[in-house]
Parts: structure tokens; sequence; C-alpha cells
């Protein structure tokens, strides 16, 4: 079962914060090394959570462009009320969905499920069903998805991610697992097939 | 096994689940939801779903060839952007400049004013003026006062028009009195309301000239 975290990565954590905190500070009266430095420090991150929902390198990298231009622009507006980290993937959440939604892009696969499903690699077959779930997801809920698992975000964080309401959060999260079940339900009804029962 | 002994609670905590797993509920709340998993199976599967599905977002999907920082290309796209920012701003400025230039200017003509002014009128005090200036004084004489009578105050008067009749004994006559102020035009009226003959007399307009 899930276990707290440690004091110690809260208090790294914590020095992290302030020193985010800090660089956005400098940031917003129009210092480019710190604009730099933040960069550096969130381009990996922000690059492989835009991908997911990309799957293009040059999207990918205009995308991130566009997130560090907003930050650029839009620090004096970080008034400290959120961690960094929530800020920034806000802007980045925002972004994503509006290019998406200005070039009528669908959210990419997750995988390449048919590609992949005869590559005889024995742990997928595990993975399907969850890949396949995934993937019938609507883009809000499939974004909460990624904000809760491949982020870590919690549920205050991800209603200030997505500018939602902490009921819309939980609500997206249930309808998410309900519809992730119902895959889970109908891979287990296939996967039972004649053979096994003769 | 157990099922979930109050539906309320089991509907409040399983919306928790998610973060449950995601190990981000504070102290309390991660105790609750725990307590519950523990007794019910729904939660309890549901948990279990929901690891799989954590450990297959956050390493199933085929991890992106991350480019390394490129902070020269950010840090021109930053300048670029600031010039063009700059440029932007200037041209919303001058715009709404321009704007505000002709709202201003439609303003001035919409607004309604007060018919200018006649020069004439600004000049009352010019002597070149003054004589041509006439103050219309409306008379009730006594009634039975004759008109004999009635001419021979007009002339007292020194009446400068023919006496326009309104009634038997009511007159209005046209008196040049020059630049006078309407302090002394009220005191001309009261020494002529105090002879016998008049029963009333008041000044109804001033006459002014007309190019």
């Amino acid at each position: 079962m899930p276990t707290t975290n440690s004091a110690k990565s809260n208090s790294d954590g914590a020095a992290r914060q302030d020193a985010e905190r800090a660089l956005l500070v400098s940031i917003a009266s129009g210092d480019r090394d710190a604009m730099a430095e933040l960069y550096a420090g969130y381009q990996p991150r922000l690059f492989r959570f835009v991908y997911r929902l990309t799957r293009s390198h040059a999207t990918t990298e205009e995308l991130i462009n566009d997130i560090m231009l907003a930050i650029w622009r839009g620090a004096r507006s970080f008034r400290g009320d959120s961690k960094p980290s929530t800020w920034i993937f806000g802007i980045a959440y925002r972004q994503a969905l509006k290019r998406l939604s200005r070039k009528k892009l669908s959210i990419a696969p997750y995988f390449d499920v048919d590609l992949l499903a005869d590559n005889g690699d024995p742990s997928f077959e595990q993975e399907d069903w969850v890949h396949r779930g995934l993937e019938a997801l609507p883009p809000a809920q499939r974004l909460a998805v990624e904000l809760v698992f491949y982020l870590g975000l919690s549920y205050e964080e991800v209603a200030s991610v997505t500018d939602c309401p902490v009921n819309t959060v939980k609500t997206r999260m249930f309808h998410a697992r309900r519809k992730l079940r119902e895959q889970l339900q109908a891979s287990s009804t296939a996967a039972s097939p004649q053979g096994e029962d003769t | 096994m157990k099922e979930c002994q109050s539906t309320l609670a089991h509907e409040e905590l399983e919306t928790l689940l998610p973060w449950y797993v995601n190990e981000t509920l504070d102290e309390i709340e991660q105790a609750r939801v725990h307590h519950h998993v523990e007794q019910c199976a729904t939660c309890r599967d549901n948990v279990a779903m929901l690891m799989e599905v954590r450990r297959t977002v956050r390493s199933g999907s085929p991890a992106p060839l991350v480019p390394p920082p490129d902070s020269g290309r950010l840090l021109a796209a930053i300048e670029q952007s600031d010039r063009t920012g700059a440029r932007r701003t200037w041209s919303w400025i001058a715009v709404a400049a321009t704007f505000t230039a002709i709202a201003i200017t439609v303003a001035w003509q919409l607004t309604p004013r007060p018919a200018s002014t006649p020069a004439l009128f600004e000049t009352v005090t010019s002597p070149a003026v003054d004589q041509q200036i006439n103050y219309v004084l409306e008379i009730q004489f006594v009634p039975g006062t004759s008109a004999r009578s009635h001419g021979a105050f007009f002339d007292s008067i020194g009446a400068t028009e023919l006496a326009v009749p309104l009634s038997d004994s009511t007159y209005r006559v046209a008196l040049g009195l020059g630049p006078v102020s309407l302090a002394e035009l009220e005191q001309y009226s009261q020494r002529i309301e105090s002879r016998p003959e008049i029963a009333a007399a008041r000044f109804v307009a001033v006459q002014l000239p007309v190019e």
C-alpha cells in the first residue's frame, strides 16, 4: 500500500520550490539568465509531458517554446500561492490544449497498440487494457490521469493546473476510473479464450 | 470480505483513490482512505487497478528522445518576442491615441453648446453700438387716463419709437438708454411707476441691432 513521503524528500522539495520561486521573481524583473536556468531545469520534464500528448518532436519543441515564452511574459502574475511547478505545468496544459484545439488534433494514441500487439513482449498483454482504456478516455479525463499519475499531482494541484474546481477534478477521475474498469472487464472477457475451457 | 459499512463514506472516499495511490493526500485523508480500503473489497480492487494504471503511465509509454535544452534558441525567441511586443505596444498606443483624438473631436462636435454669442452682444459697451440699443418698457396706465396724457408721458421719457398699444391702457415703448446696468433699469422702472398716471412699468426686452 502507498506510504507517505519521507521528511527528507519534503525538505528537498521545499528547497527546490524556494529556488524556483526566486527564479520566477528574477524572470519577472527581466532576468534572462534566470529564464535560461529555469528552462534548463524544466525542459526535460516539459518535453516528456508534452510529447505524451502530441507524439511529435517538432510540435513538442514548438510547444515548449510557446510555454517558455508564456512563462517569460507571465512571470509577474505568479503570486506564489501555488508551487512553481504547478503554475508552470498549468501553462503547459493550457498551451497544449490550445494547440491541440487549434489544429483540431486529437491527443496522440498512447501506443501503437496494433503494432506492438505482436511484438512478443509478455508484459504488453498486461498493459494492453490500460493502453486501450487510456486511449478511449475523453481528452479532459486522459489529461487528468496524466497529471495524477505521470506528474503525481494532488487533487488541489490538478484543480489549479486545469483551472477547475476540485470536485470537477474528482469527478473526471471517477469517470476515468469507471471507464478503465470497463476496459479491464472487457479485456478479461476477451482474454478468456474458448481453448482454455477445453 | 466485508462489505462497505457506509455507502456515504464509500462514495466520498472512493473519489480519493487516485490520490491515495499517488500518495498526495494529507496524512488524515490517507489514513481514512487506508482504513476504508482495508475493509472494502470494491475499493481494494480499484486501488489495485489504479496502481496498474499508474505503473503503466509512469513507465509503460515509450520515452521520447529529449533534445538537450537550447537556451540560445529560447533567448533569441524571447528577444524577438520582446521586440515584437514593444512594436505591438507602440502600435496599440498609436491606434489608441488616434481613436481617442477622433472620439474627442466627435464628442466636441456632438456636444450641444449654447448658440454662439453674437459679436454685437459682446461689444455692448462699445460707444458705436451703445447708440443702437433700445430697452423695451411695458407701461400700464392707470385706467381712465386720457390718450393725450399717454402721449405727454411718452414725450417726457424720450421714447424713441412709437408706442405699441397692447390694450387701451397698456403700451410697449422702446427707449434708447445707452449702456445701463440691470440695477439702473430697475431704478428707472421704479421711478416711472411712482408717477400718478402709471399703474405699472417694467422692462421686458432689449432690442439689439442686427447687421
